[in-house]
């Protein structure tokens, strides 16, 4: 049982995240705590598993007892007994490089004897047949399989309680429903769930109560029935995605356009299928979206279309002219999933325009301005916000001018706002010298934006 | 990277910290170059037993670059200073590379687990065994970003022609990066409570195998040998 009392939580000097919040969550139950980003629902997340106080260096005033304990006054092993965290990102999960390892790694570290370790295995084996995910390396899983690896994780740890931050974020429609399911079945197991999360389709048939949090206080309680009744704009307004799937109204590609891939070919490194991507043409001004599931290889696409993979043999045309790795690198541009790996420079400035020749000043600050990025101009650019940081990037890319655009996953953890918002800003990147391509899985995302689908 | 842990051609990680702190006395002290070989072919053929052919060859091929194409010393001591400089960097690089070559296996071949499964057994205490192991988990997570970066700044158009700066633009986001990194896989140990003060169990327990005492036993001759002859 988790009860919250009077919980206020602040970072620093800046205004408080969370105001009074109070709460009970009953044994066995699934709580959902949704809102835009930023309206605190991770950091209710975090305060009861204790990372917002021990490792972001939050205050907090009033109480959260796990179980009739203090939770301030606990060490962070302490609460990791009780609770079980799924972060937003499966990658930042792992202590171990082996995937079985990893999941006795906490049954170790709690003391268990091994034949007590091969118990827990084989019980969580039978409710998660993942037998295929073990005794492998984690960083040739794909994203779907570390999330799934993570609440299995979970269930393993034998806590009572499991907290969820985001878990779906990085996730596609078929990962999804495997989550949903395991979700399911931890609750039929009695365990806990305190889940935030703004795409909540996936969530309808396992939760018993929902929280709008907005601004930092809780706006509202919803029991299950209420909740289901919530219409789809007013969940949009308040920043959630859709409550029921969405699915992808854009149409398949079709065969004309003057960017002609004859050919593409890339073996991956110890599989035996390889990617084959064959006779496809795009078109100039176009938004294509490039989808399918976790680990079919969209991401090695975007590097083989870009020119930067060294392995992948290809044919690629464009007007008539055959193009050269070299020759696509210099007209291609990358927006990547996390913007951190590509913002090199010590001002706002200097990022978009490094690598930029002939430019005028004034066309780089009107971009700026379009960004709403001018008053940071001279601001570093690693000092932003990670929303502010993609804008940057995207200014980037379009200063560069490249006749091919690339996005990878732009979307990936936004609520309904910011999503529609990026949605707007690669809309105004479109013209007819350009083909943009997004890799996403990301439904609503592509049925506002693109022109084409291409399926892998 | 896999578990190696049931190779019978992966010694254990003691050992092979071991060997890199021994092979660390090759570089005050010049040993035969008939000895560096057979050391240099012991790393090899350990690589290719645990599956990096491509190490195994790479390991072979910059020795013999080092040791066959660099000059004497005596001849690089009376060359214009410029030249020298550039000689004494490759220099310093063959002076570490017997070192730096069993390092390379030890960090390729060995993971988290059996580390601290090691430790343990020699009785290392957790606030030493456990930095150290979060340090070694640090490689494989920045490797994967660092490429990442890399990539990023190829599409830029950021080439190594100006080097200052290149450095310059690469290092900013590593070492953003590398604090994210690190404070992931401490997070990601501290939830699974790593700090837990009860006696810990291990899963696999790390054994003595027969190639640990090849693997000690021909290095330490090696370095008697090459020393003395």
């Amino acid at each position: 049982m988790v009860k919250i009392e009077n919980l206020s939580l602040s970072y620093g000097n800046s205004p408080k995240v969370l105001k009074n919040i109070s709460l009970r969550v009953e044994k066995g139950e699934c709580v959902l705590f949704t809102g835009k980003s930023g309206s605190g629902k991770s950091s209710i997340i975090n305060s009861i598993n204790g990372l917002a106080v021990q490792y972001d260096g939050a205050f907090i005033e009033g109480t959260i007892r796990i179980d009739n304990k203090d939770v301030n006054n606990l060490k962070l092993y302490e609460i990791s007994i009780l609770v079980s965290s799924v972060f937003q990102n499966p990658k930042t999960h792992f202590f171990n490089i082996n995937t079985t390892l990893e999941l006795l790694f906490y049954l170790e570290n709690i003391g268990l004897s091994k034949n007590q370790m091969d118990e827990r295995l084989n019980d969580m084996l039978e409710i998660f047949p993942i037998n295929h995910l073990l005794n492998r390396d984690i960083f040739k899983l794909s994203g779907g399989e570390k999330q799934i690896l993570c609440i299995a994780a979970s269930y393993i740890s034998g806590t009572e309680i499991i907290v969820l931050d985001e878990p779906s974020s990085n996730l596609d429609e078929e990962n999804i429903i495997i989550i949903k399911e395991m979700l399911m079945k931890l609750k039929d197991k009695g365990k806990t769930l305190i889940i935030s999360e703004h795409r909540i389709y996936y969530l309808m048939d396992i939760i018993d109560r929902a929280f709008l949090i907005q601004d930092g206080v809780i706006q509202r309680e919803y029991t299950k029935t209420e909740f289901m009744k919530i219409p789809s704009e007013k969940l949009n307004e308040l920043g959630l995605r859709d409550k029921t799937k969405t699915k992808l109204t854009v149409p398949e590609i079709q065969k004309k356009g003057n960017f002609e891939i004859k050919n593409i070919e890339f073996k991956f490194n110890g599989v035996d299928n390889n990617l084959l991507f064959k006779d496809i043409s795009f078109e100039m001004g176009k938004i294509y979206g490039i989808v399918g599931t976790n680990g079919l290889g969209k991401s090695t696409l975007l590097r083989c279309l870009i020119g930067c993979e060294r392995k992948s043999r290809e044919e690629i045309y464009l007007e008539g002219k055959r193009l050269s790795k070299r020759n696509r690198l210099k007209i291609s541009s990358l927006v990547m999933q996390d913007v951190n790996h590509q913002l090199f420079t010590d001002s706002v400035i200097n990022e978009v325009s490094l690598g930029v020749k002939n430019r005028e000043i004034r066309y780089v600050e009107d971009i700026l301005r379009k960004l709403d990025l001018y008053e940071l101009k001279d601001r570093h650019p690693m000092s932003l916000s990670g929303g502010q940081k993609q804008r940057v990037a995207i200014a980037s890319v379009l200063c560069k001018n490249s006749r091919l655009l690339f996005f990878d996953e732009p979307t990936s953890g936004m609520d309904y706002y910011n999503m529609m918002n990026i949605s707007d800003l690669i809309h105004e990147c479109k013209n007819d010298q350009k083909i943009i391509f997004i890799v996403s899985h990301d439904q609503e995302f592509l049925n506002s934006l693109a022109d084409y689908v291409i399926n892998l | 990277m896999s578990t190696f842990s049931d190779n019978p051609y992966n010694p254990n990680p003691i050992s092979k910290i071991g060997i890199v702190i021994l092979l660390g006395f090759t570089v005050f002290h010049q040993i035969n170059i008939y000895f560096e070989w057979a050391i240099i072919f012991v790393i090899s053929f350990l690589f290719y037993k645990n599956g990096l052919k491509n190490d195994a060859l790479k390991n072979i091929a910059f020795f013999a670059a080092f040791s066959c194409l660099l000059p004497d010393i005596v001849i690089i001591r009376n060359m214009n200073p410029f030249i020298m400089m550039f000689f004494m960097l490759f220099i310093v690089c063959r002076m570490i590379y017997l070192p730096f070559s069993a390092g390379k296996f030890f960090i390729k071949t060995s993971d988290v687990g059996s580390i601290i499964s090691s430790m343990d057994k020699i009785k290392v205490p957790q606030n030493i065994s456990i930095p150290i192991a979060v340090m070694f988990r640090f490689f494989p997570s920045f490797r994967e970003e660092s490429r990442n970066i890399k990539r990023a700044m190829r599409i830029r158009g950021i080439t190594f022609k100006n080097p200052i700066s290149y450095i310059e633009y690469v290092i900013v986001p590593l070492l953003v990066i590398s604090s994210n990194i690190s404070d992931d896989i401490a997070k990601a140990a501290e939830t699974k409570c790593i700090e837990n003060p009860v006696k810990k169990t291990r899963y696999l327990s790390v054994k003595i195998k027969t190639v640990d005492f090849a693997y000690m036993l021909l290095m330490l001759v090696m370095i008697l040998g090459g020393i003395l002859w």
